[in-house]
């Protein structure tokens, strides 16, 4: 009986095990800002046809020197161009030598004059009536134009679709396309004449044929213009039941997508407002909607162009964090006949969602598939960064949520704001350091690649570790023996975390910019002959070439005291070089080192005075210190948390409290306590008191572990020039009890 | 008895003319880049008794490229079929140029170019009038919103402006802000003082950026005192102004704020959003960024409104009668 009873419940237990679940939902959520308009099922213009804005003048000159037969140089007729004026033409007959090389050319002259006429009359200059007059010249003279030469035939059928355009007359217009425009041969020339027709349509109402052609020809808000009229619930839903299989629909899919989704995102945000019952409200109207387009979605979800709907279904799911939906839903757009567009789009769905779907424990697996897919995006981003694409300017920093460059950059966008940020989150979870650092690593070389586009940028980005974020991530939270580990898998190309060993063979290492981080980290936690061994591999152009070598190079060793201010050169008005290539760090540390021993040989009042002058090194290298390049990257006058350095210089002071005999030695000691930062929160504040108009200090009223050292300072006040000169001491004597 | 009745007769003869005080001529302004009149403006018109057309010719925008100035009009008005344009400006007995510059064009730093702008500025408006078959017109008017900053080089334009008309027995007018009673007074004619888009527009708390009462009555100290002979613009439209999120979106022409499939009234004039859509023909000089509206966006509906106008008028009339000799409405 016993035996059965085994037998049985071994069985249960193992049929328990089978049904526990392998797969536990990440315990992680995505970093909130990055959520961008990167879904793309159509094209936004053809990538091999940059700046259609600067199509015109080309077009034209390319004509005329073509009709030319390349008699007349290029850059006359470009230079003529840019600068036409009908003002002009007198002089131009007589002078200009494209104008003289069609004095023979009857025609093309009358041609030329009339686009020159035309292009006056439509602009708005202050001689109204000279505007006037040429308009109604360019209008006579183009009804004149009957017998047109073979070579002007399409031209001219411009030229009239402008004067029409200039009238506001549609119909002529659709009369000049029907009869010659729309046969166009010359496709420069044809997208010119596609550019008016759309206008005229658009201006008819007639959107959807006007947007067939701006989709055409690239002209992208003139593609948005025509959207608008569609945009929503009720324009997809009136498309989608006209049968609708034009580009109008996918667009329109595509907008709902990148406008609305994408603020729909932002109720994860860790936001007061999001907490508000305005926003309860205005969520529960944003729920009504998704849940209106969803249905759509599915009641279209086995039409003919079935993949845009699923698509849509997908991003939308992947909106609410619906992963294994989302992810079975972008499936199925991969399995139909789709374009690459439309594959990269429902791939990229199905790599976030499996990333967010990534068990809470890393397994092999999975991590090679994120390495794949990770690498995947590296490389389409490449590729879309390889093509021409003229960026805005002062879109720089903000380019990752700009629409119009995600619609050019998709596998870019997402990557940066996305994909990437959300992986790097997770190895972070999982405490993967090496997986975090090939992640941060190859997305910047990507990065690197679109900055390199900006020539104010080229420079910055020039192999400058200290001006990436895979540095600074290491320098803030990593721990020097992670460190050390992975400079041991770079070297190697080795790790035991799977993700990192699919992608350690794509990572460089910067040897110099590793031992200067390891050093600087071991010199921030005290332990300077560790420290030395990294330090001292630093070549003199490394060092000279960091931004924070300035800092050390313009400022003096020697303080009139351990804890006050120490002397610098200003660097913009002294002669002398303002850096050099000295190793300040590992001169610190043989210093330290040197103290630390002497220290431990001396007794009484000399070993208290080794640790005071030990604890002023210390908070002079801190981040509270003038000599803060010593220990950091970077200043702020912000301090997440106590400074390493100066609770080491504390602690030595504690210690040098008892060492001391003499009284000036001991007032030196306290006045070291009171002047190093203890803990976050500072012991007092100066601020401006409007009503007295003067500046005040203010001290906690809460424990503070300086309070017993300003205590014993205003105790001692006149006893040294230490505590009485000194104006927050003074203020404390007389403001506290 | 003969003085009873003096004095009685000249009673009545006061009354009537407190009567016709309140009873001002009616102007109003066409803000428009062409030409065309719908059938409501006109019975609206009609139904007033419109008899001055403020028609804006064009707008004055900075442009470096322009070799003289720095300077060039833009959105010039097209007046279209001229015989439409003729039959038009035929229901108004009069009417008057109105050129818009714009607020960066004119600088303490330009100022020396002010008597040439002036030149092109008359000679461009007289040439519109004369070729658009409006003839030599009697009076010009000018918009342009100064400061202290720009206000003594934009006097000086005024100025020649005048000196100009006035050798042919023309006039010179003005617009005048509500804040700009408290400056100097400008070197023309007439002024008109500007009693719409009083408010904060990108205010969530605004309750009416059009006009509102509070919006007038700071000013109103200046009002009797102020030296110029001044007719009252006051406004005759309404917008939909969007917020999202708090945050002023832009300002939406033809939504169907009736439609509770996509709008639910909070209030009288409040709407939230309840779906997403596009606005393709949003008011861009006033849209920061994008022109959608989504679920939960709230809607400001603002409207002028007559008894308020006329209130804002009595008010104004209190204190100097002549300001209600005649009112324009603004219309968009």
């Amino acid at each position: 009986m016993k035996k059965s009873l085994q037998h049985c419940l071994s069985v249960a237990l193992f049929l328990a095990a089978c049904f526990v679940p392998t797969r536990v939902a990440a315990c992680f959520s995505d970093p909130s800002w990055s959520w961008g308009p990167t879904f793309q099922i159509v094209k936004a213009y053809n990538n091999d046809d940059l700046a259609f804005r600067s199509t015109s003048l080309n077009e034209t000159v390319d004509f005329w020197y073509g009709y030319l037969r390349h008699s007349v140089d290029r850059e006359i007729i470009l230079t003529f161009f840019q600068s036409a004026d009908i003002d002009n033409w007198e002089e131009d007959q007589k002078s200009n030598a494209f104008v003289q090389k069609l004095k023979a050319d009857a025609f093309a002259l009358k041609y030329l004059k009339t686009c020159l006429q035309l292009q006056s009359g439509t602009s708005e200059s202050w001689d109204y009536s000279a505007n006037e007059a040429m308009r109604a010249a360019a209008a006579k003279s183009v009804a004149q134009m009957q017998t047109v030469p073979a070579a002007f035939k399409y031209r001219v059928a411009l030229l009239k679709m402008r004067l029409y355009a200039s009238q506001d007359d549609h119909d002529k217009i659709f009369k000049v396309w029907s009869l010659d425009g729309q046969n166009c041969p010359d496709a420069a020339l044809k997208k010119r004449l596609d550019g008016y027709y759309a206008s005229a349509l658009y201006a008819e109402g007639r959107y959807k044929e006007a947007m067939a052609i701006y989709t055409a020809i690239g002209d992208e808000r003139s593609m948005n213009m025509c959207i608008s009229h569609y945009a929503g619930y009720e324009g997809i839903k009136q498309l989608a039941e006209e049968g609708d299989q034009s580009q109008m629909l996918y667009y329109a899919i595509q907008d709902y997508a990148n406008h609305y989704c994408v603020s729909l995102y932002n109720q994860y945000e860790d936001d007061e407002y999001y907490q508000s019952e305005e926003y309860i409200e205005e969520a529960k109207d944003q729920r009504q909607e998704a849940d209106r387009i969803k249905q759509l979605c599915r009641a279209h979800q086995n039409d003919k162009d079935k993949q845009v709907w699923l698509s849509l279904m997908a991003w939308m799911e992947l909106t609410d964090k619906h992963n294994a939906e989302a992810l079975d839903l972008a499936s199925k757009v991969l399995r139909e006949k789709v374009d690459d567009m439309q594959r990269d789009n429902a791939q990229r769905i199905v790599m976030l969602a499996r990333l967010r779907m990534a068990s809470s424990v890393a397994n092999e697996k999975e991590a090679k598939q994120f390495a794949d897919d990770f690498m995947t995006l590296c490389n389409l981003s490449k590729q879309e960064l390889n093509t021409p694409y003229t960026v805005n300017e002062d879109n720089y920093y903000s380019i990752y949520q700009d629409e119009e460059f995600c619609n050019h950059r998709p596998n870019f966008c997402f990557l940066m704001s996305t994909y990437s940020p959300v992986l790097v989150k997770y190895f972070r979870s999982q405490h993967l350091v090496h997986s975090q650092f090939c992640a941060q690593m190859l997305t910047e070389e990507v990065e690197r690649m679109y900055y390199s586009t900006n020539p104010d940028y080229i420079e910055m980005m020039k192999a400058n570790a200290l001006g990436t974020n895979w540095f600074h991530t290491l320098n803030d939270e990593v721990s020097p023996a992670d460190i050390s580990s992975l400079m041991t898998a770079l070297e190697t190309k080795k790790s035991t975390e799977a993700f990192a060993k699919n992608l350690l063979k794509n990572c460089e290492c910067d040897k110099q910019a590793f031992n200067d981080l390891m050093g600087t980290k071991l010199l921030r936690s005290g332990q300077y002959a560790e420290a030395i061994g990294y330090l001292q591999t630093l070549l003199s152009d490394y060092i000279r070439g960091n931004a924070y070598q300035l800092y050390l190079a313009i400022r003096s060793y020697k303080s009139e005291l351990p804890f006050k201010r120490c002397q610098y050169r200003d660097p913009y008005f002294d002669d002398e070089p303002t850096t050099n290539n000295r190793n300040y760090k590992l001169e610190f540390c043989q210093k330290m080192v040197d103290l630390k021993q002497k220290m431990q040989a001396a007794n009484g009042e000399e070993k208290a005075k080794l640790e005071i002058e030990m604890a002023g090194r210390m908070y002079q290298a801190s981040s509270h210190g003038d000599l803060w390049a010593l220990s950091n990257y970077s200043w702020s006058a912000y301090k997440s948390e106590d400074d390493a350095l100066c609770t080491q210089a504390r602690s030595i002071l504690h210690n040098a409290l008892s060492d001391c005999t003499s009284k000036q030695t001991r007032l030196l000691v306290y006045y070291g306590l009171a002047a190093i930062p203890a803990g976050k929160e500072p012991f007092y504040a100066l601020e401006y008191d409007w009503e007295s108009e003067q500046f005040k200090y203010s001290f906690t009223k809460e424990y503070h572990p300086a309070r017993q050292a300003y205590d014993y300072l205003k105790a001692h006040a006149s006893e040294s020039p230490l505590t009485s000169e000194c104006d927050v001491i003074k203020w404390y004597a007389i403001h506290t009890k | 008895m003969k003085k009873v009745l003096t004095i009685l007769l000249l009673g009545a003869l006061c009354f009537s003319c407190q009567r016709s005080a309140l009873n001002p001529r009616y102007g109003m302004y066409y803000w428009r880049t062409t030409m065309g009149w719908e059938s409501d403006d006109a019975r609206w018109a009609d139904s007033i008794g419109v008899e001055t057309l403020y028609l804006r010719l064009f707008d004055v925008v900075r442009d470096g490229a322009e070799p003289r100035l720095g300077m060039r009009p833009e959105a010039t008005l097209r007046f279209g079929d001229a015989d439409r344009s003729k039959a038009f400006f035929a229901s108004f007995r009069r009417v008057v140029p109105v050129v818009f510059i714009a607020p960066d064009v004119i600088t303490r730093d330009n100022a020396g170019k002010m008597p040439q702008l002036a030149a092109m500025l008359l000679g461009r408006i007289d040439q519109m009038c004369e070729l658009n078959g409006l003839g030599r017109l009697s009076e010009v008017q000018i918009d342009f919103d100064w400061t202290k900053s720009n206000g003594a080089a934009y006097f000086s334009l005024l100025q020649a402006l005048a000196d100009a008309l006035h050798r042919e027995g023309r006039t010179l007018s003005t617009t005048i802000r509500l804040h700009q009673l408290a400056l100097q007074v400008p070197p023309v004619d007439r002024g008109v003082l500007m009693c719409y888009n009083t408010g904060k527009i990108k205010d969530p708390d605004e309750v009416n950026s059009i006009l509102t009462k509070e919006s007038v009555t700071p000013y109103l100290p200046h009002l009797k005192d102020y030296a110029l002979p001044l007719s009252l613009a006051l406004p005759q439209f309404g917008w939909n102004v969007v917020f999202h999120q708090r945050q002023f979106s832009f300002i939406a022409p033809g939504l169907e704020l009736s439609d509770t499939t996509q709008f639910a009234a909070i209030d009288a004039t409040h709407y939230r959003a309840r779906t997403y859509q596009a606005v393709p023909r949003a008011l861009s000089v006033m849209s920061e960024g994008h022109v959608r509206i989504f679920p939960g966006d709230i809607v400001r509906r603002e409207d002028s409104s007559d008894a308020l106008n006329l209130e804002v008028l009595e008010e104004m009339h209190s204190l100097r009668p002549d300001i209600a000799d005649e009112v324009i409405y603004y219309r968009n």
